[in-house]
Protein backbone atom coordinates (compact mmCIF):
# COMPACT_ATOMS: atom_id res chain seq x y z
CA UNK A 1 0.00 0.00 0.00
CA UNK A 2 1.41 3.43 -1.50
CA UNK A 3 1.98 6.11 1.52
CA UNK A 4 -0.32 9.02 1.47
CA UNK A 5 1.13 12.60 0.97
CA UNK A 6 2.55 13.31 4.75
CA UNK A 7 3.80 16.92 4.31
CA UNK A 8 5.87 18.36 6.97
CA UNK A 9 4.40 21.00 9.24
CA UNK A 10 6.62 21.53 12.29
CA UNK A 11 4.94 23.50 15.38
CA UNK A 12 6.13 26.50 16.69
CA UNK A 13 5.02 27.40 20.24
CA UNK A 14 5.81 31.34 20.49
CA UNK A 15 5.35 34.06 22.47
CA UNK A 16 5.13 36.80 20.12
CA UNK A 17 3.53 34.62 17.09
CA UNK A 18 3.21 37.87 14.56
CA UNK A 19 6.58 38.43 14.87
CA UNK A 20 7.07 34.74 14.41
CA UNK A 21 5.00 34.90 11.36
CA UNK A 22 6.31 38.14 9.67
CA UNK A 23 10.02 36.90 10.30
CA UNK A 24 8.86 33.99 8.20
CA UNK A 25 7.65 35.48 5.52
CA UNK A 26 10.96 37.36 5.20
CA UNK A 27 12.48 34.22 4.62
CA UNK A 28 9.64 33.73 1.79
CA UNK A 29 6.95 31.94 3.25
CA UNK A 30 3.44 32.62 2.38
CA UNK A 31 0.83 32.62 4.76
CA UNK A 32 -2.23 30.39 3.81
CA UNK A 33 -4.20 30.37 6.78
CA UNK A 34 -4.79 32.34 10.17
CA UNK A 35 -6.91 32.58 13.47
CA UNK A 36 -8.65 35.93 13.76
CA UNK A 37 -6.40 36.28 17.01
CA UNK A 38 -3.35 35.84 14.63
CA UNK A 39 -2.31 33.41 17.54
CA UNK A 40 -2.15 30.83 15.06
CA UNK A 41 -1.14 30.63 11.38
CA UNK A 42 -0.10 27.78 8.69
CA UNK A 43 2.88 29.16 6.47
CA UNK A 44 3.54 27.38 3.46
CA UNK A 45 7.19 27.04 1.55
CA UNK A 46 8.04 25.42 -1.68
CA UNK A 47 7.97 22.24 -0.12
CA UNK A 48 6.79 21.90 3.33
CA UNK A 49 4.90 23.99 6.12
CA UNK A 50 4.93 25.53 9.59
CA UNK A 51 2.47 26.07 11.96
CA UNK A 52 2.96 28.87 14.40
CA UNK A 53 0.98 28.37 17.53
CA UNK A 54 0.59 31.12 20.46
CA UNK A 55 2.68 29.02 23.21
CA UNK A 56 0.11 31.26 26.03
CA UNK A 57 -2.77 28.73 24.14
CA UNK A 58 -0.74 25.83 24.11
CA UNK A 59 -2.72 22.93 25.56
CA UNK A 60 0.62 20.63 25.45
CA UNK A 61 2.75 22.95 28.23
CA UNK A 62 5.09 23.94 25.24
CA UNK A 63 7.31 26.85 26.44
CA UNK A 64 8.29 29.78 24.12
CA UNK A 65 10.49 28.94 21.50
CA UNK A 66 9.48 25.16 21.37
CA UNK A 67 9.16 23.34 18.32
CA UNK A 68 7.65 20.23 17.64
CA UNK A 69 7.31 17.62 14.72
CA UNK A 70 4.23 17.41 12.88
CA UNK A 71 3.03 16.16 9.54
CA UNK A 72 -0.58 17.23 7.95
CA UNK A 73 -2.18 14.58 5.42
CA UNK A 74 -4.80 15.33 3.01
CA UNK A 75 -7.23 12.72 4.41
CA UNK A 76 -7.47 11.59 7.88
CA UNK A 77 -9.35 8.07 7.08
CA UNK A 78 -6.91 6.90 4.06
CA UNK A 79 -4.22 7.63 6.51
CA UNK A 80 -5.64 5.62 9.30
CA UNK A 81 -5.94 2.68 6.93
CA UNK A 82 -2.89 3.13 5.56
CA UNK A 83 -1.09 3.41 9.13
CA UNK A 84 -3.32 -0.01 10.42
CA UNK A 85 -2.13 -1.83 7.45
CA UNK A 86 1.76 -1.07 8.84
CA UNK A 87 0.40 -2.60 12.03
CA UNK A 88 0.05 0.33 14.07
CA UNK A 89 -2.48 1.63 16.37
CA UNK A 90 -4.01 4.52 14.99
CA UNK A 91 -7.02 6.04 15.92
CA UNK A 92 -8.62 9.40 14.48
CA UNK A 93 -9.85 12.15 17.35
CA UNK A 94 -11.88 15.13 16.92
CA UNK A 95 -10.83 18.35 17.75
CA UNK A 96 -12.07 21.51 17.41
CA UNK A 97 -9.75 22.78 14.24
CA UNK A 98 -10.31 19.15 12.91
CA UNK A 99 -8.96 15.88 13.13
CA UNK A 100 -6.07 14.62 14.21
CA UNK A 101 -4.55 10.99 14.06
CA UNK A 102 -2.93 9.26 17.27
CA UNK A 103 -0.62 6.84 16.70
CA UNK A 104 0.03 5.07 20.25
CA UNK A 105 3.31 3.36 19.20
CA UNK A 106 4.77 7.20 18.48
CA UNK A 107 3.30 8.11 21.54
CA UNK A 108 6.68 9.04 23.51
CA UNK A 109 8.28 10.84 20.52
CA UNK A 110 5.77 13.24 20.36
CA UNK A 111 5.20 13.39 16.56
CA UNK A 112 2.33 14.96 15.59
CA UNK A 113 -0.37 14.14 12.26
CA UNK A 114 -2.63 16.17 11.24
CA UNK A 115 -5.81 16.62 9.25
CA UNK A 116 -5.61 18.98 6.78
CA UNK A 117 -8.12 21.64 7.73
CA UNK A 118 -11.58 21.53 5.85
CA UNK A 119 -13.41 23.53 8.08
CA UNK A 120 -12.31 27.19 8.02
CA UNK A 121 -15.07 28.68 10.56
CA UNK A 122 -13.28 30.88 12.64
CA UNK A 123 -10.38 31.04 10.35
CA UNK A 124 -8.86 33.32 7.42
CA UNK A 125 -7.48 31.93 3.94
CA UNK A 126 -5.04 33.63 2.38
CA UNK A 127 -4.49 33.67 -1.62
CA UNK A 128 -1.45 32.19 -2.69
CA UNK A 129 1.48 35.37 -3.53
CA UNK A 130 2.15 35.62 -7.41
CA UNK A 131 5.90 34.58 -6.67
CA UNK A 132 6.21 30.67 -5.60
CA UNK A 133 7.96 30.49 -2.46
CA UNK A 134 11.72 29.72 -2.35
CA UNK A 135 11.90 28.20 0.67
CA UNK A 136 12.13 24.45 1.65
CA UNK A 137 10.80 23.79 5.55
CA UNK A 138 13.73 21.76 7.06
CA UNK A 139 12.49 19.89 10.45
CA UNK A 140 15.74 19.15 12.36
CA UNK A 141 14.79 16.05 14.62
CA UNK A 142 17.48 15.48 17.70
CA UNK A 143 17.71 11.91 18.64
CA UNK A 144 20.23 9.88 20.30
CA UNK A 145 20.31 7.33 17.45
CA UNK A 146 18.89 7.14 13.92
CA UNK A 147 17.17 3.69 13.92
CA UNK A 148 13.63 4.94 15.59
CA UNK A 149 13.20 8.16 13.94
CA UNK A 150 14.47 6.71 10.39
CA UNK A 151 11.42 3.80 10.98
CA UNK A 152 9.05 6.63 11.75
CA UNK A 153 10.32 8.35 8.36
CA UNK A 154 10.32 5.93 6.10
CA UNK A 155 6.22 4.97 7.57
CA UNK A 156 5.37 8.11 6.30
CA UNK A 157 7.53 7.66 2.86
CA UNK A 158 10.39 9.59 3.24
CA UNK A 159 13.61 8.30 2.46
CA UNK A 160 17.43 9.01 3.03
CA UNK A 161 19.29 11.43 0.83
CA UNK A 162 22.89 10.23 0.02
CA UNK A 163 24.87 10.94 3.07
CA UNK A 164 26.57 14.30 3.74
CA UNK A 165 28.19 14.04 7.12
CA UNK A 166 28.64 11.63 10.52
CA UNK A 167 25.91 12.50 13.11
CA UNK A 168 23.71 14.34 10.02
CA UNK A 169 21.08 12.68 7.03
CA UNK A 170 17.98 14.10 5.71
CA UNK A 171 14.65 12.44 4.50
CA UNK A 172 12.68 13.58 1.91
CA UNK A 173 9.69 12.21 -0.19
CA UNK A 174 9.18 11.86 -4.00
CA UNK A 175 6.39 14.62 -4.17
CA UNK A 176 7.87 17.93 -2.56
CA UNK A 177 6.73 17.63 1.63
CA UNK A 178 9.21 19.54 3.51
CA UNK A 179 12.56 17.42 4.62
CA UNK A 180 13.36 16.25 8.14
CA UNK A 181 16.70 15.93 8.81
CA UNK A 182 18.08 13.97 11.64
CA UNK A 183 20.69 14.71 13.93
CA UNK A 184 22.43 12.36 17.02
CA UNK A 185 22.70 14.07 20.38
CA UNK A 186 24.61 12.28 23.23
CA UNK A 187 23.91 8.98 24.86
CA UNK A 188 23.24 10.80 27.87
CA UNK A 189 20.64 12.85 26.34
CA UNK A 190 16.79 11.15 27.67
CA UNK A 191 15.35 9.46 24.09
CA UNK A 192 11.93 10.40 24.76
CA UNK A 193 12.81 14.18 25.05
CA UNK A 194 14.30 14.35 21.91
CA UNK A 195 13.81 17.77 20.39
CA UNK A 196 12.99 19.61 17.33
CA UNK A 197 14.56 22.58 15.67
CA UNK A 198 13.80 24.49 12.63
CA UNK A 199 15.69 25.19 9.41
CA UNK A 200 15.78 25.94 5.56
CA UNK A 201 16.77 25.45 2.43
CA UNK A 202 16.30 28.48 -0.50
CA UNK A 203 17.28 28.97 -3.58
CA UNK A 204 17.60 32.27 -3.22
CA UNK A 205 21.30 33.97 -2.83
CA UNK A 206 22.28 33.91 0.50
CA UNK A 207 23.41 38.00 0.17
CA UNK A 208 20.20 39.01 -1.03
CA UNK A 209 18.19 37.24 1.85
CA UNK A 210 20.76 38.86 4.37
CA UNK A 211 20.05 41.60 3.02
CA UNK A 212 16.70 41.25 3.37
CA UNK A 213 17.02 40.48 6.86
CA UNK A 214 18.72 43.34 8.02
CA UNK A 215 16.15 45.52 6.27
CA UNK A 216 13.17 43.87 8.26
CA UNK A 217 15.87 44.20 11.49
CA UNK A 218 17.22 41.30 11.82
CA UNK A 219 20.30 42.57 12.78
CA UNK A 220 22.44 39.38 13.82
CA UNK A 221 21.76 38.13 10.26
CA UNK A 222 25.04 37.26 8.76
CA UNK A 223 26.78 34.80 6.27
CA UNK A 224 28.62 31.57 7.89
CA UNK A 225 30.06 28.36 6.54
CA UNK A 226 29.43 24.76 6.84
CA UNK A 227 31.42 21.75 5.22
CA UNK A 228 32.68 24.24 2.36
CA UNK A 229 29.33 25.81 1.46
CA UNK A 230 27.30 29.55 2.44
CA UNK A 231 24.93 29.80 4.80
CA UNK A 232 22.94 31.84 6.34
CA UNK A 233 22.81 32.50 10.00
CA UNK A 234 19.83 34.69 12.07
CA UNK A 235 18.34 34.82 15.45
CA UNK A 236 14.89 34.15 15.26
CA UNK A 237 12.24 36.50 17.25
CA UNK A 238 12.06 33.69 20.01
CA UNK A 239 15.63 33.17 20.26
CA UNK A 240 16.13 30.15 18.57
CA UNK A 241 19.44 30.00 16.18
CA UNK A 242 18.16 29.47 12.28
CA UNK A 243 20.11 28.14 9.57
CA UNK A 244 19.83 28.51 5.63
CA UNK A 245 21.34 27.01 3.82
CA UNK A 246 21.15 26.38 0.12
CA UNK A 247 18.52 24.04 -1.69
CA UNK A 248 20.02 21.34 -3.96
CA UNK A 249 19.70 21.74 -7.57
CA UNK B 1 -3.17 21.81 17.34
CA UNK B 2 -0.89 19.07 18.74
CA UNK B 3 -2.59 17.66 21.88
CA UNK B 4 -0.91 15.32 24.69
CA UNK B 5 -0.86 17.63 27.78
CA UNK B 6 -3.11 16.28 30.66
CA UNK B 7 -3.83 12.70 31.28
CA UNK B 8 -7.44 12.49 29.79
CA UNK B 9 -9.19 9.12 28.67
CA UNK B 10 -10.64 8.99 25.27
CA UNK B 11 -14.86 8.65 24.80
CA UNK B 12 -16.06 7.58 21.53
CA UNK B 13 -20.01 8.65 20.78
CA UNK B 14 -22.07 8.85 18.02
CA UNK B 15 -23.81 12.04 17.26
CA UNK B 16 -25.24 14.01 14.72
CA UNK B 17 -22.94 15.65 12.17
CA UNK B 18 -24.58 18.85 12.61
CA UNK B 19 -24.20 19.07 16.08
CA UNK B 20 -20.51 17.83 16.09
CA UNK B 21 -19.95 21.42 13.46
CA UNK B 22 -21.98 23.27 16.32
CA UNK B 23 -19.61 22.23 19.28
CA UNK B 24 -16.82 22.49 16.65
CA UNK B 25 -17.83 26.18 16.05
CA UNK B 26 -18.51 26.89 19.66
CA UNK B 27 -14.69 25.85 20.67
CA UNK B 28 -13.29 28.05 18.31
CA UNK B 29 -15.65 30.82 18.72
CA UNK B 30 -14.45 30.21 22.81
CA UNK B 31 -10.47 30.33 21.91
CA UNK B 32 -11.01 26.23 23.62
CA UNK B 33 -10.27 22.60 22.80
CA UNK B 34 -13.32 21.01 22.03
CA UNK B 35 -12.98 17.92 24.63
CA UNK B 36 -12.84 21.14 27.12
CA UNK B 37 -16.19 22.46 25.56
CA UNK B 38 -17.27 18.98 25.60
CA UNK B 39 -16.20 18.08 29.17
CA UNK B 40 -18.01 21.41 30.63
CA UNK B 41 -20.99 20.63 28.69
CA UNK B 42 -21.53 17.13 30.06
CA UNK B 43 -20.40 18.21 33.59
CA UNK B 44 -23.01 20.86 33.77
CA UNK B 45 -25.41 18.54 32.63
CA UNK B 46 -24.83 16.36 35.32
CA UNK B 47 -24.72 18.93 37.61
CA UNK B 48 -28.05 19.76 36.81
CA UNK B 49 -29.66 16.57 36.39
CA UNK B 50 -28.29 16.18 40.34
CA UNK B 51 -30.08 19.69 41.60
CA UNK B 52 -33.44 18.33 39.86
CA UNK B 53 -33.05 15.20 41.80
CA UNK B 54 -32.74 16.66 44.89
Amino acid sequence: MTAPAFTLCPYRFSDDPPRMINFLTTLGLARTVSSRSESFAILSGRSGRIAVHSSADSAVGAEPGETRLCFETPDGDSARTYLTSLGLDATIVDEAYGRYLHVSDWHDLRVGLNEEMKDFYGYRRHDRPGRAPRVNVVGVWFHVDFAVPETVLRQLGYVPDPPAAAGWQTFRTAEPSGVVGLHTIGAESDPRRSGVGLSFETAEPPENLVERLHTDGHSDARLGSVRGTTIVLVTDPDGQRIEIHRAPR
Amino acid sequence: MLTGGARKQQFNVYLPPELVVRIKHLAVDEGRSLSAVVETALAEYLAKKKEGAE
